[in-house]
């Protein structure tokens, strides 16, 4: 499963509750799951993540991400 | 002047109805997880997306004193248990876990922990509701739920319920409720298609399943059950409060329910492959009611009308039959306490009201007592349920 880090902003907007999430200042931490169920984002993984102008990641390097920058509830 | 003998009079509450369902705030993070052996991942991995449990409480009294209908935030002693234990005493949950104690999700867990696939991990939550009414802390326990976590190589079902996990039922917003009594009674009642919306007594509750990614309708049954204690009893569409089950939707015949817990079942085959609870509970909101009028009796009149005048929420309620219940009394010099009719209208007869015809007796008292009707039952003689020629039960209030 891939990792998807986001805004807050942009998150609320496509209806994601924050209640939850690891979080660092204005950015907010999503799984593939949300974004491929979403009904305000269509296409692939790809495409969606693409729409939220984010970016995603491997488990893996985003275990690490979270350690190194601190995200936290 | 002595005094001596003092007598206290306390106010008499109606004790509270709770309900407590445990609601999952975070559907991409849900309650079962897979596990991928080869790299060594579990999808979602609650360490990086957590899951969030609420317990949804629910508080009530059918005399409309309790106001704080969404309870949570009067939740004290909150306790996460794992099968049955304290979660706080726990040392592989220790870190991996914490409990908001904010407003409205006060008592929602956020879990950081994955379980292993050989682990069942049984969640339940307890607290108490200080009610200050009465002076006693009303405990409250919720249902179990699983945290499991599946190999990757099962294609795993899930249920979703497209509804609150605590159904409230409010009488008066209820416009079919209106529609079968203006049917019964002769008054013009539109379309039963256009008094049926979110606050009908005929509740549509969506059933999702989902098997693997995809959702699906065939290939499994739906089995609905009533909890009562530890017990669980199959319901069926002979049941009052069960109109239609499906594998996509349950009906639900909302007046015949005061407070019930119901568990859905999915099975395949014989195995059960997901589960799902819901509660309803019926409300009872404050309202007013008096006699609207206060004209004179004029000498010679026998008879004396009146009609009660009921406010809900800043609203007229323009039929309250099917809601509250009215007895109609009038008090005066020579007798008090004398009772009339049942019903919104009374026609109360002079002579037998005990007024007098002198200045210090010339004078009548009339009010109305109410209360909100429980909930609603079929007839029966013990043994068969009342039906009428095409087999409807006859439900009474």
């Amino acid at each position: 499963m891939k990792y998807i880090i986001t805004t807050l902003s942009k998150a609320t907007d496509i209806g994601i509750n924050p209640i939850g999430h690891l979080k660092k200042g204005e950015n907010i931490i999503l799984n593939e799951k949300e974004l491929m169920s979403n009904a305000l984002l269509v296409g692939d993984l790809t495409e969606r993540v693409k729409k939220l102008g984010a970016k995603s990641y491997t488990d893996l390097y985003i275990k690490r991400l979270i350690k190194t920058e601190g995200y936290g509830i | 002047m002595i005094v001596e003998n003092k007598k206290r009079i306390r106010r008499e509450y109606q004790p509270l109805t709770t309900a407590a369902s445990l609601k999952i705030l975070t559907p991409a993070s849900p309650v079962s997880q897979v596990f991928n052996p080869i790299q060594n991942e579990y999808n979602p991995d609650r360490g990086i997306t957590p899951l969030v449990i609420l317990p949804q409480v629910f508080a009530d009294a059918s005399d409309g004193s309790w106001t704080t209908h969404n309870a949570n935030r009067l939740l004290s002693n909150m306790k996460w248990y794992v099968n049955n234990v304290d979660i706080t005493t726990l040392p592989a949950w220790a870190g991996l876990f914490s409990i908001d104690t904010f407003e409205d999700n006060r008592g929602s867990i956020t879990i950081s922990r994955n379980i292993a696939v050989e682990d069942k991990i049984e969640l339940h939550f307890e607290a108490v509701i200080p009610d200050m009414r009465t002076g006693v802390n009303v405990p409250i326990k919720t249902d179990t739920i699983l945290l499991s976590t599946l190999d990757r190589v099962d294609d795993t079902y899930q249920l979703s319920i497209g509804d609150d996990a605590v159904i409230r039922y409010n009488p008066f917003y209820d416009k079919l409720l209106m529609y079968d009594y203006k049917l019964a009674n002769g008054i013009s009642a539109g379309t039963r298609e256009e008094s049926i919306d979110g606050n009908a007594y005929e509740r549509t509750v969506n059933l999702l399943v989902t098997k693997g990614a995809k959702a699906t309708t065939t290939g499994y049954t739906v089995e609905l059950y009533k909890l009562i204690g530890q017990n669980k009893t199959l319901l069926t569409v002979s049941d009052l409060d069960i109109i239609s089950i499906s594998n996509t939707k349950i009906v639900f015949d909302l007046r015949t329910v005061e407070k019930a817990d119901y568990l859905v079942l999915v099975k395949e085959g014989a195995k059960e492959v997901a589960r799902q609870q819901c509660s309803v509970v019926r409300v009872y909101p404050p309202f007013t009611i008096e006699p609207l009028s206060s004209v004179s009796i004029n000498p010679g009149e026998t008879l004396h009308r009146n009609i009660a005048s009921v406010h809900q929420n800043g609203e007229i309620v323009r039929i309250p039959e099917p809601i509250i219940r009215m007895l109609w009394f009038t008090d005066t010099a020579n007798i008090t306490g004398k009772e009339w009719q049942e019903g919104s209208r009374t026609v109360v007869e002079l002579n037998r009201t005990g007024i007098g015809e002198t200045y210090l007796d010339d004078w009548m008292d009339i009010y109305v007592a109410a209360e909100q009707k429980g909930a609603f039952y079929g007839l029966t003689d013990g043994a068969d349920d009342y039906t009428d020629s095409i087999g409807n039960d006859y439900i009474n209030y």
